[in-house]
């Protein structure tokens, strides 16, 4: 009797924790609140779409250059755009290296939000996350 | 089998669950793997009212809408998450004693929850909610709301692509405009003020109202705000498989002796489908244009 009383309550108790999930995501990976099940979309101007993915290559100097996203790429770029995880940005390193030329010792990815002025809207820049992935000789 | 069922004594309704596999064959996943096998269960859950009421057809929707989930992570929208646990709760009502009792008890609790965390969000978590950044960042920006921006808004569309161009840019190269550079009207800050309050305002009162004890003035108030959030924000915003789900939940949400509820309800997932395909903003826009 408890058990059917209790269990209609489940999917809603599912939906409570799938929330603190993306709550956690969203402060600890950089997850875009409008994504991942914790009903933040129509909230904020911080969506996939006003981020930005730039990928970078370093010198031996230590000197960056912007480097074009390899078109294969631009998919896993998406995703990493709405949750820039350490796991996702080294494994777009990582698949980048091949694809890229040029006398890089590493690359790096870094994703950027937007932020807006709320008198003029002019836009801020941040960076939200970042990785560096040393190139070994056998990645390029 | 009428729609909506005839009224005390009669066999519990199938008008949630039928919305629900109206929605499945309406929005089947994207994926090959799993289209074929969401389009095929909720025929054969239209077709055979048996069928409908198998917790075996529930649980393999579910399983379906959780694959998906896992497939396109982080990237599906919300409602596909709720999509996926209304499974799940029709699963267990399909094997409930009273199975219209533990749908309309999962209805009512997931439906608190939604709404609950809407508030929450745009109440307390975000930083550009409230001070109405969001909803002029989105009438200017957002192509889902340019109809609106225009029409509602005031902004010449000659205007309103050159935003465009210019916020298209900034966030590509991460170069911020000069100030004064993108055109915004009075008409349409104002208009971004009315949906912030409208909506904060109507989401607030719903998590209210699901959340208050049945039996209570309150609770009386749910039906009617429901359907006023479905016409109204489905009306607006292009996210027909949301407001299905909403339909359906709300249906589920409907007492025997509601049933007249349940009716509104199916003629809400009607609209949201003629809101879809009816281009009613750009009309408005030419009209006043």
């Amino acid at each position: 009797m408890a058990r059917s009383r209790w269990l209609p309550l489940l999917p809603a108790a599912l939906l409570l924790l799938l929330a603190a999930h993306q709550g956690w995501r969203v402060h600890q990976q950089g997850l875009t609140p409008w994504k991942g099940g914790g009903f933040g979309m129509f909230a904020t101007s911080d969506g996939g779409h006003t981020r930005r993915l730039q990928l970078l290559g370093v010198d031996a100097e230590g000197r960056s250059h912007a480097l074009e996203l390899p078109a294969p790429l631009r998919g896993a770029a998406g995703r990493a755009r709405s949750l820039p995880s350490d796991a996702r940005l080294r494994q777009l390193a990582r698949r980048a290296a091949p694809l890229v030329s040029g006398p890089w010792v590493a690359l790096r990815v870094e994703v950027w939000r937007t932020r807006f002025d709320p008198v003029s809207l002019t836009p801020r820049f941040e960076r939200l996350r970042a990785w560096e992935q040393p190139i070994g000789r056998g990645d390029s | 089998m009428s729609v909506a069922g005839t009224g005390h004594g009669a066999e519990p309704s199938l008008l949630p669950q039928r919305l629900t596999l109206i929605l499945a064959l309406l929005r089947p996943p994207g994926s090959w793997m799993l289209r074929p096998a969401v389009l095929c269960l909720a025929a054969v859950g239209l077709l055979w009212p048996r069928a409908a009421r198998s917790p075996w057809l529930w649980a393999a929707l579910a399983a379906t809408a959780a694959s998906r989930l896992v497939l396109d992570w982080p990237l599906a929208d919300n409602h596909q998450y709720l999509l996926a646990l209304w499974y799940v709760a029709l699963a267990l009502a399909a094997s409930a004693v009273d199975p219209a009792h533990s749908l309309r008890t999962s209805a009512r609790a997931m439906l608190a929850v939604v709404f609950t965390l809407a508030v929450l969000w745009k109440g307390v978590l975000s930083p550009d909610y409230l001070d109405g950044t969001f909803f002029r960042v989105a009438l200017l920006s957002d192509a889902r709301f340019q109809d609106l921006a225009i029409g509602l808004g005031g902004l010449d569309p000659a205007a309103y692509d050159a935003n465009l161009a210019l916020w298209d840019e900034a966030i590509r190269i991460g170069r911020p405009w000069p100030p004064g550079a993108v055109t915004e009207t009075a008409a349409l800050r104002i208009l971004a003020l009315f949906l912030t309050v409208w909506t904060l305002a109507l989401e607030a009162a719903l998590a209210l109202v699901l959340l208050w004890p049945n039996g209570r003035a309150a609770a009386r108030l749910r039906h009617p705000l429901l359907l006023v959030f479905i016409l109204t924000t489905f009306s607006l915003t292009p996210v027909a498989g949301f407001g299905w789900l909403l339909a359906a939940l709300g249906a589920a949400l409907c007492g025997p002796e509601e049933r007249r509820w349940q009716v509104l309800y199916a003629g809400a997932f009607l609209a949201v489908a003629i809101f879809e395909g009816w281009p009613w903003a750009s009309w408005l826009r030419d009209a006043l244009g």
